[in-house]
């Protein structure tokens, strides 16, 4: 199980931090301070993780990270002056800047390269959390640059939520967490009433307020399964995310480009059939494959194979015809191969026009099938 | 006579040494370290992290482990001027080049390194510090910040660098005062970090026996503190250096050198032992003052050895009013002596302007001066006070102005502004814009100039005395009278609350009182039990010493070597040479505080809304807060102190001054005692900043402008404002100001560490929540602000946050003028004396002639009633005729003889009540006093409370142009006069405002007199404020011999006297009239002392009684006064007696009703 922190990453590339920051709080999720004024709030910290994760250091002039402040849903603390700011760099210090309610990271002297291999942590601790439900966007901001370029701004905005002090979702589990494929997997968690659920996964949504487990059938994927908590105003509603995953063994695969610079290996079966001269026959091929044909016409005769192949919407698409015509003592062979996508079908007639008996004429068809698949007549 | 020309300085050399539990242990001690950084000091960043900011990551970190080594530059290094004009300057030149030699015991190896102090480079260099050629301002070319300091390694000759910049360095560094002490701020340049890897991928040794050698010099001979010196003699006086005997003046260089002997690295082991403190062992303390904190804790300090309830509470008399105070306590009222001072030793004063008087050069002549020639010299003082009174206001108005004006200049330099400020900035700096600040500061400042030049003001008193030559030459330095200035009444500020750790080990290290005694090269210790500097040779040849460095490094590395041995063979003993003043003593665990860091949560209270006010007057002395009205927001305030060890010096100082004029004392005891006071364990510490945070004010040294700017500033020396924060969110509200009109309200604290000077840290507390200080009961609160642990909340009394006064004048008796402005005016209306003896309230005229008496008579219709009759000499034979001339004792007596007998009889039991403990120099006659009370002054006074300059105005962005009407203004404060319980508190009554329908007395009043006397009580219905009633007019009835006290919380406790001049010679000349008669008593002719014949009556005189009788009567409506003669008895009648009736008068009595014993 992990925890997901919603970020908003810069617009551009060109804005994207040359840092990579990692926000973890204690407790988690962190709890809004009681509404009641003298109850003393509840405190909280926040760890974020900042790595160089590229093979070249970064400059970094300064790391600002802006805390709102106040009473609002957005605010996360109630007054930053209570909070105790670290940085675990050495040579760096961390100070308030109280005006614009951000925690200024800055080295000793003027810039400071952080190296490939540098990973440091800043640390908010003694957090008065603010006492109202929400959620509050932390902005980290680094002015950096690589090499001698000019220094630029370069923000990520993490958004934090604050819940009600009896809130908990936890324990959000995938069982068995890895399944054959098309196998099933039972998921639990345990969650406080006072907030609406839905789990998420691939393309589903699915609404799991009142539950607190459920039953999948049927997983062909690695899948990665977000159950969303929402409470608190809706206005400014409060989200938390946890996730867990399930490994299938030889799952489905949806990917976009495909580079294989190894061997690759497709074709593992072969499905063969011999036609005599027949009016159209509809075929279905169950996934992606190449049928190739060979039209042969004996001696004395001619062969004319007609290939229909239809679109996705039952439209005929295009008609390509294939003839053989053997005049002299020899047998005369033409092949045709075309590639046929999953559920796509095919009309294949051989005529018995032409020249010479009909039996002299006849096509032999080859489905290869990319994995396993079928070409099915319809 | 020596021809060595170096002087070997000895320093002490601190090595913390860093084993694994050292670093992440959490008892007692904790690592608190940070670093400074100036990054952002042109934009008005101050360089040292707010308190419990940004502290290093030790735990768990191998990186941290080691030897700290720091070395502390010699007292007279350290010393430079610190001038409220020019601020801080004049520090010298400090040793730049350090080596340092490690001596590894088992393996006798030596590690050596070059401290390059003052080396300079942004990416290199080792601690944050202020760039030399950075120049503020918006088009600040150079970048503020760089780093400094660097550490060589020693491997072969050291060379210098070839572009060294001209020396700098001092104690101070970049202008921090504990630079040189703090060791994070000075890593690599007085310190170092020995990590004990000496190859790379190395492993910590686990045991290992270690002692190092430091040694300094200047690697610019020129800047040595003793090159070129023409005086050597002189100057190492004036460093409090003592060479050694027969050294000559020659000496022109000086070395430094100190060593770490023995010290036991045990990687694995327990943390060393040191002096360090266990947070459970210290008591903390809040408190208005030290001296209260002080008091408190040796009152409240229990077990054995303790004092009982009664010493302590003598104890804390002591401390707070010294020996005054013991010779108190046998006063009844000595608790509420000690309570006072315990509340007004948290006031200080601040200048309140000039007065001017015209008095006798030199010895009073008793020459007289004409009619005339008095009310000009009147009229002169008086129009010379009025002058100096309003020049005093537009000087305390122009430093508001330059204040604000300072504040708009200094807010200019911050990256983010609102955009109203950003709008207006450049015309509010614009000298030429009259409605902007820079033009209101000109303006003023031509105003006081302008004042200036009509008053005699000058910076010296020879200015002042020229100023007065010309302006008023008929008084000048040579006219027989001539102007006198004078401080007018200061206002009074009050002082942050204090905060006190009582423990052991928790105050600052003592500096050295005597002089250092330092050694030349020739003194060097060669031999220690049994070593010589052969036998260490081949040790000492590891270093390459033959580089640029001074030639007395070799000896000093070999006496390092010889005691290093000798040390670990024993004691060192047979030592040829000198022993180094420091650094022979086998290595301990260092423990050095430094600084004391606080942060606390203070819950604003609201004094009032309307009419209805949060907090109660209560025990007639302070405002508590009664649990109502909403509590502001709480604010965050925090400070990092450098400690003093000042508490203890307090005590030392009580003492002192007691064991002086008690010359019976053992030397011997006081001796111990007070050095036991200094060394008390008490770490006492105003939380400094705190009402400056409160009043919005930073508590740094802020950026200075250059140019007119500064001009127009001056040297106010204001400390930046606090503006607090912008709309940092789309969201957010209009911040709320953080402007407070008045401190008042609760504290809590948030954390609380004493740091030692490596940053080893004392955290006092764990748990923010459980932490209960202990406190006077008049600072805990009845009603806590928050229900949650509230024994952790310490109630802070309101108190204003500018300086202010409470101002108690004398007017004169008819007209109300100031007599301080008029000579002449007398605030003594009448003089009131109670009869006992007839039942009558006498009345004399201010210079002491008896007017009349007011007494109980029956009417012609037979009932009582009051009435007034004339006395002996007195014209007056009518009250009514008195209202010319003494218009305010007509009004009261016209009071009281209307409300009959029943008031009257009442009005008198009260005066004798109060009476009894008034009583300042002890019982008087006690004869006189069956007969007579004392003569009571009743005295026109007036009652101005006002602060100093405008309103504070409130600084956050949105009010910064637009201030928001303060409430201040019209709150009332409550002002109780007198002092029941105590003899040296002179007041009887008052009638308030010309009241005369009322009279409020200082006891509880007799029964009889209903509505009209009026108890001031607990509770005083006098208020004032600062606003349209800052004032009230009270006419008092007042022994003069005591002072009167005016108690108000908000201030300290007014006392004033009548001025003796206006009592003195009214006392003498009054006498007391008997009514007698009818008698018989015959009159007879006798010779005076003059030798002419008196009459003189023939009658008995009471005796036992001191003063001269006399008998009045009188002859158709002329009064008689004849001396009388005691006849014998036995004796035939001189005369023939006659029947009479008249008074018998008792002349230079009422002198001896208030003896002086």
């Amino acid at each position: 199980m992990s925890v997901v922190i919603q970020t908003r990453n810069a617009d551009s590339a060109a804005d994207e931090p040359l840092l990579t920051y990692q926000i973890t709080t204690t407790p988690s999720p962190l709890k809004a301070s009681p509404e009641n004024p003298q109850a003393p709030e509840e405190i909280g910290e926040l760890i974020i993780s900042v790595a160089r994760q590229s093979g070249t250091p970064a400059d970094v002039e300064w790391i600002k990270v802006k805390v709102p402040a106040g009473t609002m849903a957005p605010d996360l603390a109630t007054d930053l002056n209570k909070i105790t700011p670290r940085i675990s760099l050495t040579g760096w210090t961390v100070r308030l800047d109280g005006a614009a309610k951000e925690f200024v990271c800055a080295p000793a002297g003027s810039h400071a390269p952080i190296g490939p291999d540098t990973g440091f942590t800043i640390q908010l601790s003694d957090i008065p959390v603010s006492r109202k439900v929400g959620t509050a966007p932390i902005t980290v901001t680094e002015r950096s640059r690589t090499g001698n370029s000019a220094f630029q701004n370069r923000s990520t905005v993490f958004h934090l939520g604050k819940f009600p002090a009896d809130f908990y979702l936890r324990n959000f589990l995938c069982e068995p967490s890895i399944i054959p494929n098309g196998g099933d997997v039972k998921l639990t968690w345990e969650r406080s009433a006072n907030a609406t659920y839905e789990l998420l996964y691939g393309d589903v949504n699915r609404d799991v307020t009142n539950r607190t487990g459920l039953d999948l059938e049927g997983i062909k994927s690695d899948t990665t399964f977000y159950l969303r908590a929402t409470t608190g105003d809706p206005s400014n509603p409060v989200v938390r995310i946890l996730s867990t995953q399930v490994t299938v063994i030889k799952p489905d695969l949806s990917v976009g480009d495909l580079v294989v610079n190894g061997m690759l290996s497709v074709l593992k079966s072969a499905q063969f059939q011999r036609i005599y001269p027949t009016r159209n026959r509809t075929y279905r091929v169950t996934n992606d494959g190449i049928l190739h044909g060979v039209v042969r016409a004996n001696p004395g005769a001619s062969a004319r194979v007609s290939v229909i192949l239809y679109n996705d919407d039952g439209t005929m698409g295009t008609q390509d015809l294939y003839l053989s015509e053997a005049s002299g003592s020899t047998a005369v062979c033409t092949s045709f191969t075309v590639a046929l996508a999953g559920q796509q079908r095919v009309a294949i007639a051989l005529f018995d026009d032409g020249w010479g008996p009909g039996d002299a004429r006849s096509l032999r068809l080859e489905w290869r099938p990319f994995g396993l698949g079928e070409l099915v007549e319809q | 006579m020596s021809v060595d020309n170096t002087l070997i300085v000895p320093v002490e050399v601190a090595a913390l040494a860093v084993n694994r539990q050292t670093r992440d242990t959490g008892t007692p001690h904790v690592f608190h370290r940070w670093i400074t950084n100036f990054k952002d000091i042109g934009d008005g960043v101050a360089p040292e992290p707010a308190p419990f900011s940004s502290p290093e990551e030790w735990t768990g970190r191998e990186d941290r482990l080691g030897v700290y080594l720091q070395w502390e530059l010699p007292a007279a290094l350290t010393r430079g001027r610190h001038d409220e004009e020019e601020g801080i300057g004049d520090f010298p030149l400090v040793p730049n080049r350090w080596l340092v030699v490690r001596h590894t015991d088992s393996t006798r190896t030596l590690k050596a390194w070059i401290v390059e102090s003052d080396y300079l480079d942004p990416m290199d260099g080792s601690v944050s510090f202020q760039n030399p050629d950075f120049v503020p301002g918006p088009d600040a070319e150079e970048p503020a910040a760089t780093l400094i300091g660097k550490c060589h390694e020693l491997t072969g000759p050291w060379r210098e660098p070839t572009d060294r910049r001209a020396p700098f360095l001092t104690a101070i560094g970049p202008g921090l005062l504990t630079f040189s002490v703090f060791q994070p701020y000075n890593s690599n340049v007085f310190s170092l970090h020995d990590s004990l890897l000496d190859t790379p991928g190395a492993e910590l040794p686990g045991r290992e026996r270690l002692s190092y050698f430091v040694a300094g010099w200047y690697a610019d001979a020129g800047s040595d503190i003793l090159a070129g010196t023409d005086d050597l003699a002189a100057l190492l006086e004036r460093l409090q250096w003592t060479p050694p005997v027969g050294s000559g003046s020659g000496i022109r260089s000086s070395v430094y050198s100190g060593t770490v002997l023995g010290l036991d690295w045990d990687l694995a082991g327990p943390v060393p032992d040191s002096p360090c403190p266990r947070p459970a062992d210290v008591t903390p303390i809040v408190s208005n003052s030290i001296a209260e904190a002080v008091a408190e804790l040796g009152a409240q300090a229990d077990g054995q050895g303790a004092l009982s309830a009664d010493e302590a509470e003598l104890f804390r008399a002591f401390l707070l009013g010294g020996i005054d105070a013991l010779e108190e306590r046998d006063r009844p009222e000595a608790d509420i002596l000690t309570d006072r001072r315990a509340h007004d030793s948290a006031f200080g004063p601040v200048a309140g302007g000039y007065r001017w008087f015209i008095g006798e050069r030199g010895e009073e002549t008793g020459r007289s001066t004409s009619r005339a020639a008095r009310a000009a010299e009147a009229d002169t003082v008086a129009e010379l006070n009025r002058r100096q009174a309003a020049h005093d206001t537009a000087e305390a108005e122009l430093d508001a102005a330059r204040e604000h004006l300072y504040h708009l200049w200094w807010l200019g330099h911050l990256k983010k502004k609102s955009d109203e400020f950003t709008g207006r900035i450049d015309d509010e700096l614009d000298p030429g814009n009259a409605q902007g600040a820079a033009g209101r500061v000109v303006a003023l400042a031509r105003e006081v100039a302008r004042q200036r030049a009509e008053l005699p003001w000058g910076k010296s008193e020879t200015d002042l005395a020229a100023r007065i030559d010309t302006l008023y030459p008929a008084y000048g330095a040579r006219a027989a009278r001539r102007l006198i200035r004078v401080p007018a009444e200061d206002f009074e500020y009050s002082a942050d609350p204090v905060l006190t750790l009582e423990g052991a080990n928790l105050h600052a290290p003592l500096t050295r009182d005597t002089a250092l005694p330092c050694r030349t090269p020739e003194r060097l210790v060669t031999r220690a039990s049994g070593t010589s500097t052969a036998d260490v040779a081949a040790v000492a040849a590891q270093i390459n010493l033959t580089g640029e460095q001074p030639a007395a490094l070799p000896a000093l590395l070999a006496e390092f070597l010889i005691l290093d041995r000798a040390l670990k063979s024993g004691a060192i003993r047979d030592v040829t040479g000198t022993l180094p003043e420091y650094g022979t003593a086998p290595w301990a665990m260092p423990w050095q505080p430094l600084f004391l860091l606080w942060k606390a949560e203070y819950f604003p209270l609201p004094l009032r809304e309307g009419d209805t006010p949060h907090w109660e007057f209560v025990d007639g002395s302070r405002y508590r807060w009664k649990g109502t009205g909403e509590p502001g927001t709480p604010l965050v305030v925090s400070g990092r102190q450098t400690l003093a060890p000042s508490a203890g010096h307090i005590v030392d100082g009580t003492l002192q001054s007691y064991a002086r004029v008690r010359d019976q004392l053992s030397a011997d005891a006081v001796r111990q005692v007070r050095s036991q006071a200094r060394e008390a364990n008490y770490l006492s510490q105003t939380l400094d900043g705190f009402g400056a945070a409160l009043a919005q004010r930073q508590p740094l040294a802020g950026l200075q402008p250059t140019g007119e700017l500064a001009d127009l500033i001056g040297n106010g020396d204001y400390p930046p404002p606090d503006p607090g924060p912008l709309k940092a969110s789309d969201w957010d509200p209009d911040p709320v100001s953080t402007f407070q009109e008045l401190r008042a309200g609760q504290l809590a604290f948030l954390d609380l560490a004493v740091v030692d000077r490596f940053g080893r840290s004392v955290n006092l507390i764990t748990d923010p929540a459980h932490f209960a200080p202990e406190m006077p009961d008049t600072m805990r609160p009845a009603h806590p602000v928050s229900g949650y642990d509230s024994d952790r909340l310490v109630e802070l009394g309101p108190r204003l946050l500018q300086p202010a006064r409470l101002r108690f004048d004398f007017l004169a008796a008819t007209g109300d003028e100031d007599t301080d402005l008029t000579p002449g005016a007398n605030p003594v209306c009448a003089w009131l004396l109670h009869n006992r003896l007839d039942q009558s309230l006498v009345v004399y005229a201010p210079d002491g002639a008896a007017l009349g008496e007011l007494r109980v008579t029956l009417n012609a219709g037979g009932t009582r009633e009051v009435s007034w009759s004339a006395l002996p000499g007195s014209e007056v034979d009518r009250l009514e005729q008195l209202e010319p001339l003494a218009p305010h004792p007509y009004r009261l007596l016209t009071a009281v003889k209307t409300r009959g007998p029943q008031t009257f009889d009442a009005l008198r039991a009260t005066v004798d009540r109060a009476l009894q403990t008034i009583d300042p120099d002890g019982p008087a006659d006690p004869g006189l006093g069956f007969l007579l009370g004392r003569p009571l002054a009743l005295v026109r006074t007036r009652l101005t409370m006002n602060l100093r300059g405008p309103l504070r105005g409130d600084v956050s962005w949105q009010n910064l142009f637009a201030p928001v009407e303060s409430e201040l203004p019209g709150y009332p404060w409550a002002i109780r006069l007198g002092e029941a319980q105590q003899s040296d508190d002179g007041l009887v009554g008052y009638v308030l405002d010309d009241d005369y329908e009322h009279f409020e007395t200082v006891v509880d009043p007799a029964a009889g007199g209903g509505d009209y006397l009026r108890p001031i009580g607990d509770r005083p219905s006098l208020e004032l404020d600062f606003g349209d009633h800052s004032t009230a007019v009270a006419t008092v009835l007042l022994d003069p011999r005591a002072a009167v006290h005016a108690t108000t919380d908000i201030l300290a406790t007014k006392r004033v006297f009548v001025p003796q001049e206006f009592t003195d010679l009214a006392i003498a000349r009054m006498s007391v009239n008997f009514r007698t008669g009818p008698l018989l008593a015959a009159t007879t002719a006798l010779r005076g002392p003059q030798g002419a014949t008196e009459e003189t009556v023939l009658m008995p005189t009471p005796a036992g009684v001191l003063g001269t009788w006399t008998w009045s009567e009188n002859r158709g409506g002329d009064w008689q006064k004849l001396p009388i003669l005691s006849q014998d008895q036995y004796d035939l009648p001189l005369a023939e007696p006659e029947i009479r009736s008249g008074f018998l008068t008792l002349d230079d009595a009422v002198a001896h009703s208030r003896a002086e014993h």
